[in-house]
């Protein structure tokens, strides 16, 4: 009878079983999930370096192939201004050069204007000052495009404000004139102090815009 | 119940598999793109986001100094440039949140006058050193001054509070001898006392124990 007894409480007493093949799949996942954690780790790890590097490299990146794309290159030397430039396809643009009657804002007529093709393409902005002279050249993939040369009375000489609004690498509406740059000359006023006019003044003003269907 | 524990462990297994494949894709375009930008722009791991780190890009150009730097939050920066007696040059910029630029240092001879190009990602400025004599004597032997180049040996973590010289430009012992025969007692001593260049970079806390130990030494 106590013989009978002990054995049906073995049977309720014996450990639940795990089949080897179970323990090998809960090995494998294990060792699938915590590679997909290193994983991750990594890809964490190279996504904050891509963004330092992306933000020193200044590449240009066209996420909408239908709007511009621009982006300041970092200078190499002092004063220079390189831009990559995407123009997009469907519109007839041309890059348009001012030296006079510059405002904060908007457009005037240019000095002159040079068609410009789509695509990506390099812009420069180069002012040299002579003794006697001032050049300003806008060069398009390192081969001049616009060349003005003016007499040094020109600019006063003084000082100027601005420079390019491209900065980051950033798209634009392609209805819209892309300021490339904008700088105005100082003055010395009736108090021989230095500063930018209000209003129209001297200075360097570059843009791409669409051309318009008939020259006015 | 074994048979239902497997599937389930099957199927985890595989939609695993399956994550880890499009991972590495991921990763692979991404490693792809970091070696291509690495080899420009060195490698710059920001482990500890409040101190600075700088790496040194080579240029194979011994006149062109280009580093990558990275600037932590929340600081206000000094920047101070300065060729021998000629005085010193400078401005600063705060830094809200953290970033990385380039701080680049270009050397250039003209006629009459040696000419450094700073730039950095705040903007930039030329600062020339006109003193006839000295500038000819520089540039005959431009090649053998020393040069005591910000992580020339690696990358390089550095306080807040401590100032980053970035380029150090020095006149060595066996040139003095010729210096002294070549241009006058005035520009010799201010060669010798002096760094012929110098760019350094630092919080207004670190430029003013900077200073204060250059006094001390000074006296």
């Amino acid at each position: 009878m106590s013989h009978f007894g002990s054995e049906t409480k073995t049977q309720r007493r014996r450990k639940p079983q795990v089949a080897l093949s179970t323990i090998l799949l809960v090995v494998a996942a294990c060792a699938v999930w915590f590679s997909i954690y290193r994983n991750d780790q990594r890809f964490q790890s190279l996504s904050s370096q891509l963004r330092g590097l992306k933000a020193v490299s200044r590449e240009l990146t066209v996420l909408d192939p239908n709007q511009f794309a621009a982006v300041k290159k970092i200078p190499t030397r002092f004063g220079e201004c390189i831009m990559e430039v995407y123009v997009p396809r469907g519109a007839q643009y041309e890059i348009c050069l001012a030296l006079d009657d510059i405002d904060e804002s908007g457009f005037v007529q240019p000095v002159s204007r040079a068609p410009i093709s789509a695509g990506e393409q390099s812009i420069e902005i180069r002012y040299e000052k002579e003794p006697d002279e001032s050049t300003v050249m806008v060069l398009r993939n390192g081969e001049v495009a616009m060349q003005q040369t003016r007499a040094k009375n020109w600019e006063p000489r003084v000082g100027s404000s601005g420079s390019s609004p491209i900065d980051a690498c950033k798209q634009y509406h392609p209805d819209e004139p892309l300021t490339l740059f904008r700088k105005r000359f100082m003055v010395t006023n009736a108090k021989r102090r230095l500063n930018v006019p209000k209003g129209p003044a001297k200075g360097i003003l570059v843009w791409i815009v669409k051309q318009s269907s008939s020259d006015d | 119940m074994t048979r239902i524990l497997n599937t389930l462990l099957i199927l985890v297994i595989v939609i695993g598999m399956v994550t880890w494949v499009r991972q590495r894709q991921s990763i692979g375009h991404q490693e792809r793109e970091y070696q291509r930008l690495a080899a420009n722009y060195g490698v710059l791991d920001v482990q500890d986001s409040k101190k600075f780190l700088v790496t040194r890009i080579d240029t194979d150009d011994p006149m062109h100094f280009l580093w990558r730097v990275y600037y932590p939050a929340k600081i206000s920066i000094l920047e101070r440039e300065s060729f021998a007696d000629s005085g010193k040059s400078g401005g600063s910029f705060t830094n809200i949140a953290a970033r990385e630029q380039l701080f680049r240092i270009r050397i250039e001879f003209t006629d009459t006058a040696i000419r450094a190009h700073i730039l950095d990602g705040s903007g930039g400025s030329l600062l020339s050193y006109n003193r006839a004599q000295s500038t000819d004597f520089l540039k005959a032997h431009w090649q053998d001054l020393e040069f005591d180049v910000l992580a020339a040996d690696g990358t390089r973590k550095f306080d807040t509070d401590e100032v980053l010289p970035f380029l150090r430009v020095r006149l060595p012992d066996d040139l003095i001898e010729e210096l002294d025969r070549s241009v006058s007692t005035k520009i010799a001593e201010s060669l010798k006392r002096e760094p012929i260049f110098e760019s350094l970079r630092g919080t207004p806390e670190a430029f003013e124990q900077w200073d204060r130990l250059a006094r001390e030494n000074a006296l």
